[in-house]
């Protein structure tokens, strides 16, 4: 008996360990997909499984860290924003995403769009005009080990020609014009979803599709962002 | 003498300051924001006089050496917090400050910081007030005289010089003041500060502390971009310009998904840190051709006009736009006049046009005052498009928006050549309110001209993102010519001159599936049901309520709330929240100090609630007045700047000759009653006749319009300019230690009054204000009828 209650110790110790060393952030995270995305009527089930596996806390600055996984948009520096989960969720979900596409994202900010986004498909590619933005999501996705995201730091108006066309484009910015290279790099039948206005608005998504030639457009929702706090 | 010199230079001062901090203000944050700051540091004005009913023994005794040290140590305050507002540990962020609790306690920090110089300054006016209570006619003449020059002097000086270095121009009159009155034995200590303080105004004047705008405002976003400069800024009392160049800035509000060119680059343009337009840069016309690819081009589908009106036309793309359709005859109108100058600079350099001025004429002058003084008739008269992309988050809700009121199109339409039309342009905002209240406008403005089949007069089509409307004098225009257009563009006609609308399979679907439901209703030959029931206030504007941009009903908040969450309520009129919580804000803070030296000190007078009337009573009056003297002249004057500079400067001078004056009265309830009595009379010949005397004399030039304007506020200004002094005399004879206690209250309600009056002006009207102020007064000589002499 004596001999077993050090080695029992020992196991609680290990198995303490082992748990510790587990995904901290997990729970909030099924949290997150529960009643944030699942409860609002979303229910794709690819998008539901990428939300619960990007980790999110490692797309906001450090600082913000207890608030990764709330209900809101988080600021991540230069005046942009990471979007709420929702939206994340919507927008990827409205696009429809499938293993094989190729997506293209206007506007990477902090890289959780795209991380998402590759956790369904095989290639992402992903353009940031804000080289401090560029350069801290590149390092990030590399770290993480995103091997299927391309980021390149450019005017997002181009698009990515060498690439296209792509099956779907995410544009993370609100913009008062749709720029024409975007429209002629979606494949006809492609869809691309763009957020209108800017912080602080009662918003909407707008989903522009291509079919034969034609390009129409559907708003989808009220969206706000909001940025929740400063950022350093 | 020397003290009241004093005097006048510390209140020019403090109110130069006050003028350069509300632009700061605009410029850093949300100039709503600004109006909440000021008006809560302005209480500085009333915490003088409660902090002086504490210390009054004590103040006064000293004050030899109290008085000056306030003076300089106001200065230094002023020249210091500008530079300290900026620091990141103090600087706030509005676009957080609902969010974030840090933000809330760095805005509480802000308020302190430009609370101070307001309060000790605000100190030395109380104390010297206290000392001259007998004479206080000529003392308070001092302090009037003294702020008009300050309110005068400003706005000059925000033409030369950036607002951040305008206190050093403003503060050294403060430490001559200070050093003025400072007596012998102090002076050498006393003159060592201020030469300090003079190498501080130097050194602020060379080196100007850098404004840190949020980063959420355009301006910031923008200059993150590559290689983005700016390439020009300036300051006027309309605002700090910047124009910004970037090589991939691009703006194409609206732009048709049909179209396959290149947008080309642009510079922005930026008042006070919010884009307000584009500069299209190259030299050939090409460069505008995309606005062809805009709902804004309906016009030059359905018209071949020839003479073009362009209201606002600092935006820039109404005026490429018919200078890319080679109108023979456009004129341009802006009022601000630096926006002019670099639109006019960017046409001849960019030689658009090769004689700009044989086709393009420009006034500079408010768009309303254009058309009142203006004859000719137009074949086209294009309005700015309104709101702003992605919706104004009602930030412009208590702007006064004299051009889009039914006064305004009704003179818009008088103008109108027989074939003509006035075209309007709008963002397609969620939830729907802009593109709404323009079409109630132009149905109502219909009914108004007898007009039996409204449809038949206007036209609306609508882009993904934008809307515009067209009404036209003729009837029946012909919609092949539009069909046509939207089919090549993408849009989806809304409304057409005898055709039914088919929305089945539109262009650009919209989640408000009701939307031509509301058309239709709004267009019916009695709407007013509909208006009435909408969530949201889309009744036409009018003069005497000209925001257009307010939309929130009290009685459907909790609706909107459980729509769309407690968090986004704010946002959907953030100008009009930030209003009700700066009226609460300082209501709140000026009880809590208005009773404070009570419950402390426990004041001894048998007048305290004659006190509390009288003294609330004439602040509160007072500035409900300014108030509508500065909307009613806006209009008459052409600038709001001059509007507001020529009220505040002309009520403040011919105050402070009524407050000269008034020494020679003898004060008795009597007279009190009787000079509050005439100001009542004096209001009700204004609010009866101010409404004709300006129309008659409209027409005049500038000049003689101040004129006009120091006739009509001067005998009014003259008889306020006396109750107070004539109250701190009798004070001075019945109860010297309450006399702090009043210019407090005083103080307070002068403060309160501003959000009050506003909010009285958005749910009733300007006249309601006016009303109230003549009714403020009436009671105020009613109570004054029991004093006992």
């Amino acid at each position: 008996m004596k001999i077993k209650i050090p080695f029992i110790l020992l196991s609680i110790i290990l198995f303490l360990n082992t748990v510790s060393q587990e995904d901290p952030y997990k729970k909030e995270r099924e949290k997150m997909v529960r009643y944030q995305i699942e409860n609002r009527g979303l229910s794709n089930k690819a998008t539901l499984t990428a939300m619960r596996d990007v980790p999110r806390h490692l797309f906001v600055p450090k600082y913000l860290l207890g608030n990764a996984y709330d209900d809101r948009p988080l600021p991540i520096g230069h005046g942009q924003t990471i979007s709420q989960p929702y939206i994340v969720a919507y927008m990827t979900a409205i696009i429809e995403p499938e293993p094989g596409d190729k997506i293209l994202e206007i506007g990477t900010g902090s890289g959780y769009q795209a991380a998402v986004l590759a956790k369904i498909t095989d290639s992402v590619y992903t353009i940031e005009i804000i080289k401090g933005l560029y350069e801290t999501a590149k390092t990030r996705l590399s770290e993480i080990g995103y091997s299927n995201i391309q980021i390149k730091y450019a005017d997002g108006y181009y698009g990515w020609e060498e690439h296209a066309p792509f099956d779907a484009i995410v544009v993370t910015a609100a913009a008062e014009h749709i720029p024409p290279p975007l429209i002629n790099q979606l494949r006809d039948g492609g869809k691309m979803i763009i957020p209108v206005g800017s912080p602080f608005k009662v918003q909407s998504l707008m989903l522009v599709q291509k079919k034969d030639g034609k390009t129409t457009t559907s708003n989808l929702m009220h969206v706000r962002f909001v940025p929740f706090t400063r950022s350093k | 003498m020397r003290k009241h010199i004093a005097i006048g230079l510390i209140s020019a001062a403090i109110i130069s300051y006050q003028l350069v901090i509300m632009q700061i203000l605009s410029f850093t944050q949300w100039h709503h924001f600004g109006f909440m700051v000021i008006s809560v540091a302005l209480l500085g004005f009333g915490a003088a006089g409660t902090y002086l009913s504490l210390k009054r023994v004590r103040l006064v005794k000293n004050a030899r050496t109290i008085l000056p040290g306030l003076i300089i140590l106001s200065g230094f305050f002023m020249l210091l917090a500008i530079p300290a507002s900026q620091v990141k540990l103090i600087r706030f962020d509005s676009f957080l400050v609902f969010s974030s609790h840090v933000e809330k306690l760095k805005l509480l920090f802000t308020y302190l910081t430009y609370f101070m110089p307001f309060f000790t300054g605000a100190l030395a006016i109380g104390i010297f007030f206290v000392q001259e209570s007998k004479k206080i006619g000529k003392a308070y003449f001092s302090n009037l005289i003294g702020s008009a020059l300050g309110g005068m002097v400003t706005p000059f000086l925000m033409w030369i010089f950036l607002p951040q270095q305008i206190p050093a121009i403003i503060v050294p009159l403060a430490f001559v003041g200070g050093i003025l009155i400072t007596p012998r034995s102090k002076r050498t200590a006393f003159g060592l500060v201020v030469l300090l303080g003079f190498s501080l105004a130097i050194f602020f004047l060379i080196s100007p502390p850098k404004l840190m705008p949020s980063e959420f405002k355009d301006l910031t976003k923008t200059i993150n971009l590559p290689d983005a400069h700016i390439t020009i800024e300036k300051n006027s009392p309309f605002g700090i310009v910047h124009v910004v160049r970037s090589p991939v800035l691009r703006y194409a509000p609206g732009l048709s998904l049909s179209f396959e060119e290149e947008v080309p680059v642009n510079q922005a343009i930026f008042t006070n840190g919010n884009l307000s337009g584009s500069l299209l840069s190259t030299s050939m016309n090409d460069s505008t051709y995309f606005l062809r690819y805009t709902t804004l081009n309906l016009p030059y589908v359905v018209l071949s006009p020839d003479r073009v009106l362009i209201m606002e036309a600092g935006e820039g793309t109404q005026l490429y736009l018919a200078l890319n359709h080679d109108i023979k005859s456009i004129v341009a109108v802006d009022q601000n006049p630096l926006i002019l100058d670099i639109i006019i600079n960017n046409i001849n350099n960019g030689h658009l046009i090769k004689k700009p001025s044989e086709k393009v004429s420009f006034h500079c002058l408010e768009p309303r005052t254009f058309l009142m003084k203006d004859t000719s008739q137009y074949d086209l008269i294009i309005l700015p498009v309104m709101g702003s992309f992605g919706g104004t988050s009602g930030a412009y809700a208590i702007n006064e928006e004299y051009l889009f009121t039914l006064e305004s199109f009704r003179e818009m339409w008088n103008k109108l050549s027989p074939h003509g039309a006035v075209c309007i342009s709008t963002w397609m905002d969620v939830p729907l309110r802009y593109p709404l209240k323009i079409l109630a406008t132009l149905v109502n403005l219909g009914q108004e001209k007898g007009i039996n089949n409204i449809n038949n007069h206007i036209i609306s089509i609508r882009s993904w993102n934008t809307i515009t409307f067209l009404l036209t004098k003729k009837p029946g225009i012909e919609s092949s010519g539009i069909l046509e257009f939207c089919e090549k563009m993408y849009f989806d006609p809304v409304i057409l001159p005898d055709v039914i609308i088919n929305n089945k399979d539109p262009f650009n679907v919209i989640q408000e599936f009701y939307f031509q439901d509301y058309i239709e209703e709004i267009m019916a030959r009695d709407n007013s049901m509909f208006l009435k029931s909408y969530d949201f206030n889309i009744s036409p504007a009018t003069d005497q309520r000209p925001f257009f941009s307010q939309f929130l009903k009290w009685k459907t908040i909790p609706k909107l709330s459980q729509t769309f969450g407690n968090q986004t309520l704010p946002f959907f009129e953030v100008g009009y929240f930030m209003v009700i919580l700066t009226l609460g804000q300082t209501l709140i803070i000026a009880l809590v100090l208005i009773l404070f030296p009570l419950l402390l000190k426990r004041l001894k007078s048998k007048n305290k609630t004659w006190v509390v009337f009288y003294f609330g009573g004439i602040g509160l009056g007072y500035m409900f007045v300014e108030i509508v003297l500065i909307q009613q002249m806006i209009l008459f004057l052409g600038n709001v700047i001059y509007a507001a500079a020529a009220v505040i400067s002309g009520m403040l001078l011919f105050s402070g000759i009524g407050s000269y004056m008034s020494q020679k009265i003898v004060t008795t309830s009597k007279s009190i009653f009787l000079i509050l009595l005439i100001i009542t009379g004096l209001l009700i010949f204004i609010i009866v006749f101010i409404t004709p005397i300006l129309q008659m004399t409209m027409a005049n030039s500038l000049h003689f319009k101040l004129i006009v304007t120091f006739v009509i506020i001067a005998p009014v200004s003259f008889f306020m300019g006396m109750p107070f002094p004539l109250g701190i005399s009798y004070l001075s004879r019945k109860a010297e230690n309450v006399i702090p206690w009043a210019w407090g209250i005083n103080g307070y309600l002068s403060v309160v009054s501003v959000p009050m009056a506003t909010i009285i002006a958005i749910e009733s009207g300007f006249s309601w204000v006016m009303i109230i102020a003549g009714s403020v007064y009436l009671v105020t000589s009613l109570v004054g009828l029991r004093l006992k002499d």
